[in-house]
């Protein structure tokens, strides 16, 4: 048993968490079949995490109903303006479309692909305080796949690493497996931004000492990879620092998404590459359509 | 007085919930350091009080064959391990890790069953201590290895609050019917 144990982990340690930055791996037999293993019993056991989870949502529901009359009218009128926003927005999302759409026939270049997101909720938490991990309600059987991206209404989230029927878990952008290809939004510089850990902090590092890189920079997704859409926010630049006699810089990065609030996410579908506006992601919230147009 | 048999029933799905459930929003990050291993609490329970080769499960993996005692000790061992299995799945662990800890520490509380039925709950929650010491460091050991996890303090602090849970499990085991006594 301890020999058949030391041979388990062997094969399933060699399976990346994540694929890297540029490169998509291949898994051999023995891997694809210890990832058929983990998804069974990640199926078999995803309803732990829902019993789990179950005190909170027993929570949120008394909490809903005992939620007075006049927060209720006052949450209404907040979300009607925040719909009367996002409909001008999208107004000019489809004109903005429409323009792109030309301009692509003009140049001769090809259309993308339309891109469709999967709306999830997120029921559990690695049990591991030092993996940044968490666990979603969809799986295959809802067409989520090893490797999507996953953002929230404000920014970038992480990737799916693990997927069962009816589950899957996410690597999140600051885990230190974790790394993403990004551009500087002010001046386009691409750059590797990596997680450190636990804490809900990102690091630019070895940055080059005459990169172009201030504090309060937005740092968006570069697209390269074809891991990530392009244009999605993943964090502000917080702090800018140097090692004595080191010729390189490392930047501080304070992620957009809000890692640590359970709820919501959406899960995009691969193949995915047009510009998002950060501003409509940002003011979205959850409420998102459940596909978007992609050009 | 209950069956120690409809005691593990629900003691090890519930402690495989504790295993997982997340700290409320408002509590500090490092308290999931201090989480005790209710998982192996469980485990220890089970072998202990009603021995790894009962049970509905068991006699459903194996629902025939010889039953001497060698070969009911080799399946229960192999029951356990396909816990562990189960286990590694549950917290996204390295297939096979939680079922090395748990065919070994079945093991040592099997072969010494009898004699470790004499300890005082003191003496019992030193050696809960240390088994869920050693199994901790040889989890950080694996995860270390394979995904660069850094070491840190919570084999220590994780073994220590096992440590003090287990009275919760002797209590248990005070009420039900099978098993060994004395702690």
């Amino acid at each position: 048993m301890l020999v058949a144990s030391l041979g388990l982990m062997t094969i399933d340690g060699s399976v990346p968490r994540a694929d890297k930055v540029s490169t998509v791996s291949v898994p051999t037999p023995l891997q694809s079949a210890v990832i058929n293993v983990r998804s069974g019993l990640l199926t078999l056991t995803s309803p732990v995490f829902a019993i789990a989870e179950a005190p909170y949502r027993f929570s949120d529901f008394v909490s809903d109903i005992g939620a007075d009359r006049s927060s209720l009218l006052r949450q209404r009128d907040q979300l009607e303006s925040q719909l009367l926003l996002l409909q001008q927005q999208q107004q000019r999302f489809t004109y903005l479309q429409q323009e792109n759409t030309r301009l692509r026939q003009l140049l001769g270049s090809k259309a993308q692909l339309p891109s469709e997101v999967t709306i999830a909720e997120i029921i559990g938490v690695s049990p591991n305080p030092q993996r940044a991990e968490l666990l979603l309600d969809k799986g295959q059987q809802d067409g989520v796949i090893r490797g999507q991206a996953v953002v929230d209404a404000q920014g970038v989230f992480g990737q799916v690493i693990e997927v069962s029927t009816d589950s899957s878990w996410v690597l999140l952008i600051t885990d230190r497996d974790h790394a993403i290809p990004v551009r500087n939004s002010r001046t386009g510089v691409r750059m590797i931004l990596g997680g450190i850990g636990g804490a809900e902090a990102l690091v630019l590092e070895d940055l080059p000492a005459s990169t172009d890189v201030l504090s309060g920079d937005v740092i968006e997704t570069s697209g390269l990879g074809g891991r990530f859409p392009v244009g999605y926010p993943v964090g502000v630049v917080t702090s800018l620092g140097s090692v004595q006699g080191s010729p390189y810089l490392s930047a501080s990065v304070k992620p957009s998404a809000a890692l640590s609030k359970v709820g919501h996410v959406l899960i995009i579908a691969n193949g995915s590459s047009q510009p998002v506006r950060s501003k409509a992601l940002s003011d979205s919230g959850d409420s998102l359509t459940n596909k978007q147009a992609d050009n | 007085m209950r069956s120690g048999g409809f005691t593990v029933l629900w003691l090890i799905p519930f402690s495989l919930v504790l295993g997982v459930a997340r700290p409320p929003s408002f509590a500090p990050d490092w308290l999931l350091f201090w989480r005790p291993q209710w998982i192996l609490l469980a485990l220890v329970f089970w072998v202990l009080h009603l021995g790894v080769f009962r049970g509905v499960l068991f006699r459903a993996l194996f629902p025939r064959g010889r039953s001497d005692d060698g070969t009911l000790f080799r399946r229960g061992m192999a029951l356990v391990w396909l816990s562990g299995l189960v286990v590694d799945g549950l917290l996204a662990e390295p297939l096979g890790l939680n079922g090395a800890i748990f065919a070994t520490i079945a093991f040592y509380l099997m072969r010494f069953r009898d004699r470790l039925a004499l300890q005082t709950l003191l003496q019992r929650m030193v050696m809960i201590f240390l088994m869920v010491f050693i199994a901790e460091v040889f989890r950080a050991f694996v995860l270390n290895l394979l995904y660069g996890q850094p070491w840190v303090l919570q084999p220590l602090t994780v073994a220590l609050t096992s440590m003090l849970a287990w009275p919760i499990y002797a209590r248990l085991s005070d009420r039900t019917s099978s098993g060994v006594r004395g702690s």
